[in-house]
């Protein structure tokens, strides 16, 4: 009688082979769903960091800075050449900038704050003065890199 | 004989797809560096400095020979005000500033050779397109900037053109 199909042994190799695949594909699929989750929150903060830069920074560049004020340490007031004034304030308790009229809240990722610190600089040199705003956001998973809100704008004296 | 060439097989099919796929995460996490919104309004600010307060001529004559010019000194032969560009450098962590012809085609390699720039810059002109096909820009200029990150360890680059 003429015998088909696998032995028993066929199979059992079959059945470790593909177990040893499985096994090592799992840390793989692991380790990319992890690189996915951590990307995620690294795209939302970055979203959020360039639109609240280029918002502020068109305003400093094309209406241009007339004069800058201090009102405490989390805010900073500028009048621009067409006599408007803005404030940019930042209240960590709340996960949230404050620019002109608007409120811009943290993307909701959990674990994402405003760090502490000194967030404005106000430097004159010579004719010069150099604002510096420096807003420092902070995650567990994103400690690598530099991801503050950080902006430069120097602007000639006219007082 | 069958499972040798299956195996064979299969194993150059996942030689093929690593070796194709392992530079590309590479390089996605090297541009990454490139061109972000912080290097691009500091070489925007760069570019105010050369067109305000930048002795145009003397720039011109330095890229006509030599193809660039390295601005990272604040050089008093090309800026008039020196303190402003220092400070600027500073308060932008500005590591290395250069300015190039417009089109980098004879521009890259004397660059890389010259020893002033760090591989990573390097890397980042190699990505540059070279620009050879706008013929008729022949007024425009090109600064190439380099932020220092700091303890963060790492670099981000921008480009501008500057037309003088």
């Amino acid at each position: 009688m003429k015998k088909n199909g696998f032995t028993t042994i066929e199979l059992l190799v079959c059945f470790i082979v593909i177990s040893a695949i499985s096994v090592s594909m799992f840390g793989v699929v692991m380790h990319y769903k992890e690189s996915q989750q951590v990307e995620s929150i690294r795209s939302d903060l970055l979203t959020y960091k360039y639109n609240l830069t280029k918002t502020i920074q068109d305003d400093l560049i094309k209406i241009g800075v007339e004069s800058v004020t201090y009102n405490q340490l989390t805010s900073i007031t500028f009048t621009f050449k067409d006599h408007t004034t803005k404030t940019l304030s930042v209240d960590r308790d709340q996960y949230l900038i404050h620019y002109g009229d608007t409120d811009y809240p943290l993307p909701n990722i959990d674990g994402l704050e405003i760090d502490q610190g000194t967030y404005f600089l106000i430097e004159p040199v010579d004719t010069t003065t150099f604002v510096t705003i420096r807003i420092p956001f902070v995650h567990p998973d994103l400690e690598n890199r530099d991801y503050a809100l950080f902006i430069v704008h120097p602007y000639t004296n006219t007082l | 004989m069958e499972s040798l060439i299956v195996s064979v097989f299969v194993m150059a099919l996942f030689t093929v797809l690593y070796t194709n796929v392992f530079p590309l995460i590479g390089q996605y996490e090297r541009r990454e560096n490139y061109d972000d919104i912080d290097s691009k309004y500091a070489a925007h600010w760069v570019r105010k400095m050369i067109l305000d307060k930048g002795n145009s001529v003397a720039l011109k004559n330095s890229i006509a020979q030599h193809g660039y010019s390295v601005l990272t000194s604040c050089d008093s032969t090309f800026f008039q005000d020196v303190t402003y560009c220092m400070n600027l450098r500073e308060k932008m962590n500005i590591d290395q500033m250069v300015i190039t012809s417009y089109n980098l085609t004879d521009v890259k390699e004397p660059m890389k050779s010259s020893g002033t720039f760090s591989i990573e810059f390097q890397d980042y002109l190699d990505y540059l397109p070279n620009y050879a096909t706008d013929l008729d820009k022949q007024a425009y200029y090109r600064v190439i900037i380099e932020v220092d990150h700091g303890s963060y360890n790492y670099k981000t680059f921008g480009t501008i053109e500057v037309i003088m």
